[in-house]
């Protein structure tokens, strides 16, 4: 406390701003308030509790006897570890400073791994003020800093005055154009009825229904995605009751299990028969279960725009609303499994800034507001609502260039060579017509394989986006403006550099994305390009 | 032609160059410190050194009577963690002098790798945010590793390691005081 000039504690805010301006001028590396010793113990108790302690709880169940033999022992062994704690958490208050500035903050921390953040202000998109229960009974509280490249980063000052830190967010904010609207803030649940009033309002003023997505659709989306898991999310509750009662609902309807599938006594014909069938069920219950996980989610999907935003609206028990600003989309994904192209549909997805990504179970991840989905919308459905989002060509027909037939030879080399080894010795090992015709199956599925997977690639580019084709089985549609790019990487391996090829990798909000053996002429020129664009033109990336 | 007037000093490249001709084919590169390759070598043969040891030192029944098994393990330890050790070292002796840095006006670039030849090119005008980082054997040598966020998330972070410390301090300022900074969102 002895770097801080004590205020009075009255809420005044002059006298806050006044602090806060000394604290900046000064430019003098600060220490927080002892009472930080205290977040330090709580945080390093709770990473404990919930990072090591819960996984040996197996270890204290089985020996639960022995420590109640000894609870002496026990209790000074905890002691003992609460005691190292406090005594990190003391090193760690002393070995913390922040430093104020006109347009920066920065933390510098850490006795042994020594570190030094720098924090630009006109870099912060959320700053948060935090009273922990431990802190309550004091003034003082937590900024907690949020910037685009900090997702799992820390970066708070761990206790500073309320009023100070309030006036604090003020000035930050005061450099912060749009903070209210972070990717957490745009995913919000409504009521049933809110969402009714909400919809009536909002054609008011003036939102254009993009795409609306049918029953059959829904069906369609549950048959080609495997949307079982959303549904087994929501049932897992009663697995156990399930479990224990299969077999007495199964006969009860009929179906003997154990003497149905009973190998001794049935030829292997019929046996493999059963099997089958059993197989058949399952795959039949999947594909049921998938659909109505799809619709669980997505009934009455409508995708609208209102101004500069995209709203999704779906659901059958909870009604899920997300809105994503236009501006914020780093890139389209039109994504293809292979019965999607068989039957001619399309998942698109807009997926905007991934930091501090939602990883949760499938269900929420499909209403997450990071990406926004349509799902199995036609083709040209999928390039409308690309081209709506972006200038972009019609990126399903696009003339995309190949990759380099070298890239089949390496996939056979790796990770292709060692199942070839193998199939080729089991053949020869077994040496009966059989296993040279399996041995040989094998191998030529494997090589089809590798050309369909180079086959799949795909990489176009105009003077604003471009364009990646990728996949194996099903195929995917990637389209992003350049003026999004965040970062470039160009890989060389001895084997490409022979061909003189390169991998190119693009890094954008959303992500990174691949493009492995193009010549590496043209992978040069590309970032070169792509870095120009970004620095001379400057272009917002949200 | 543009120049950077308030440009810390001659630690680092930063030519005067038109904007329209920049290529990341011509890039003037500078090396990290060369003790950089030193603490690694001697980091990965120490640890290798102090694992086969200390089973050594276990192996030799001083302190307690291992049981038969454990003599034939550790035959097995050292098989594999001696070469592991001398192989990563050899590594290290190679690629570590290829770790190069550039720094130009508008962005930063590092150059790497032995096999697997890498430039990863991070604009200044994307990054969000700066750390500098230095463990206590980087400290005794007079080293710091200089780690710049871009909005491509944790798993794309540039780092520069191996940096000489008053270096990576001015070549934090560079980019600290680099008007980009405070265009972007």
């Amino acid at each position: 406390m002895s770097d801080q000039i004590d205020i009075n504690t009255l809420d005044v805010q002059d006298e806050n701003e006044r602090e806060l301006a000394q604290q900046i001028a000064s430019d003098e590396w600060l220490r927080v308030s002892p009472i930080a010793i205290a977040y330090f113990f709580f945080k390093t108790l709770y990473f404990l509790i919930f990072n090591v302690l819960i996984y040996m709880l197996p270890v204290f169940a089985f020996n639960l006897n022995k420590l109640k033999e000894h609870p002496v022992e026990f209790g000074l062994g905890a002691l003992g570890l609460m005691s190292l704690v406090l005594i990190g958490s003391v090193i760690k208050y002393f070995f913390y400073f922040y430093r104020l500035s006109a347009d920066r903050v920065e933390i510098r921390q850490g006795m042994i791994q020594k570190s030094h953040m720098d924090l630009p202000f006109g870099k912060i998109q959320n700053v948060k003020i935090i009273q922990p229960f431990y802190y309550r009974f004091s003034n003082y509280s937590i900024i907690e800093l949020d910037t685009a490249g900090s997702a799992k980063q820390e970066a708070n000052i761990v206790a500073i005055q309320l009023p100070l830190a309030e006036s604090f967010k003020q000035k930050v904010q005061a450099n912060v154009t749009d903070v209210s609207a972070t990717p957490q803030d745009a995913s919000k649940d409504v009521s049933d009825s809110h969402a009714q009033s909400s919809e009536k309002s909002s054609f008011h003023t003036q939102e254009t229904l993009l795409n609306r997505r049918s029953i059959k659709d829904l069906i369609i989306h549950g048959v080609t995605n495997n949307r079982v898991w959303i549904f087994l999310g929501a049932a897992a509750p009663f697995y156990e009751p399930i479990s224990q009662n299969l077999d007495s609902v199964l006969t009860a309807v009929g179906l003997d299990i154990s003497s149905y599938l009973n190998y001794e006594q049935q030829s292997l014909g019929i046996f493999l028969l059963h099997v089958l069938s059993l197989v058949m069920i399952i795959m039949l219950l999947i594909v049921i279960f998938s659909i109505i996980g799809a619709i669980f989610v997505f009934f009455d999907y409508r995708l609208s725009k209102s101004g500069e935003r995209y709203i999704r609206r779906s659901g059958l028990l909870t009604k899920h609303e997300v809105s994503m600003k236009c501006s914020r989309i780093q890139r389209v994904v039109q994504q293809q499994d292979w019965l999607d192209i068989l039957i001619g549909r399309v998942n698109l997805r807009f997926e905007q800034n991934s930091a501090g990504a939602y990883q949760g179970d499938q269900a929420s991840q499909m209403t997450s507001a990071n990406k926004l989905i349509v799902p199995s919308v036609t083709p040209t459905e999928a390039d409308a609502l690309s081209q709506d989002a972006f200038a972009f060509q019609t990126i399903s027909s696009l003339e995309y260039q190949r990759i380099s037939p070298r890239y089949i030879l390496r996939l056979f080399l790796f990770p292709c060579s060692p199942f070839v080894l193998l199939a080729a010795v089991f053949a020869i090992y077994q040496a009966t017509i059989l296993s040279y015709l399996l041995g040989f199956i094998v191998i030529v599925m494997l090589c089809l394989s590798c050309v369909l997977a180079w086959y799949r690639w795909g990489y176009y580019e105009d003077e604003d986006f471009i364009y990646i084709r990728k996949g194996f089985l099903g195929r995917d549609f990637i389209a992003f403006p350049i003026d999004k790019v965040q970062q470039t990487k160009i890989t060389q391996t001895p084997f490409m550099r022979k061909g003189q090829l390169a991998t190119l990798r693009i890094v954008l909000a959303s992500g990174g994305m691949v493009v492995p053996y193009l010549p590496e002429e043209q992978v040069k020129a590309t970032v070169d390009k792509l870095l120009l664009r970004v620095e001379k033109n400057k272009p917002a990336w949200m | 032609m543009s120049t950077i007037d308030d440009a810390p000093s001659s630690d680092f490249s930063n030519q005067n160059i038109s904007i329209e001709d920049v290529s990341v084919d011509n890039l003037t590169l500078s090396a990290i410190s060369p003790r950089y390759r030193k603490i690694n070598i001697g980091i990965t043969l120490g640890v290798s050194l102090f694992i086969c040891a200390i089973v050594l030192i276990l192996d030799l029944d001083i302190f307690m009577t291992m049981p038969e098994v454990f003599s034939k393990a550790s035959v097995f330890v050292y098989a594999i963690v001696l070469p592991i050790g001398v192989l990563s070292a050899l590594y290290h002796f190679f690629a570590d002098p290829l770790i190069k840095y550039a720094v130009r006006e508008q962005d930063v670039h590092l150059q790497s790798g032995l096999f697997f030849r890498t430039i990863v090119s991070q604009p200044i005008l994307r990054i969000q945010h700066i750390e500098l980082k230095r463990g206590p054997i980087e400290r005794k040598a007079g080293l710091a590793s200089l780690q710049v966020f871009s909005a491509g998330g944790i798993s794309h972070t540039f780092e520069i390691p191996g940096l000489e410390y008053e270096k990576a301090v001015s070549l934090r300022k560079f980019i600290i005081d680099h008007k980009d900074l405070s265009l972007d969102e």
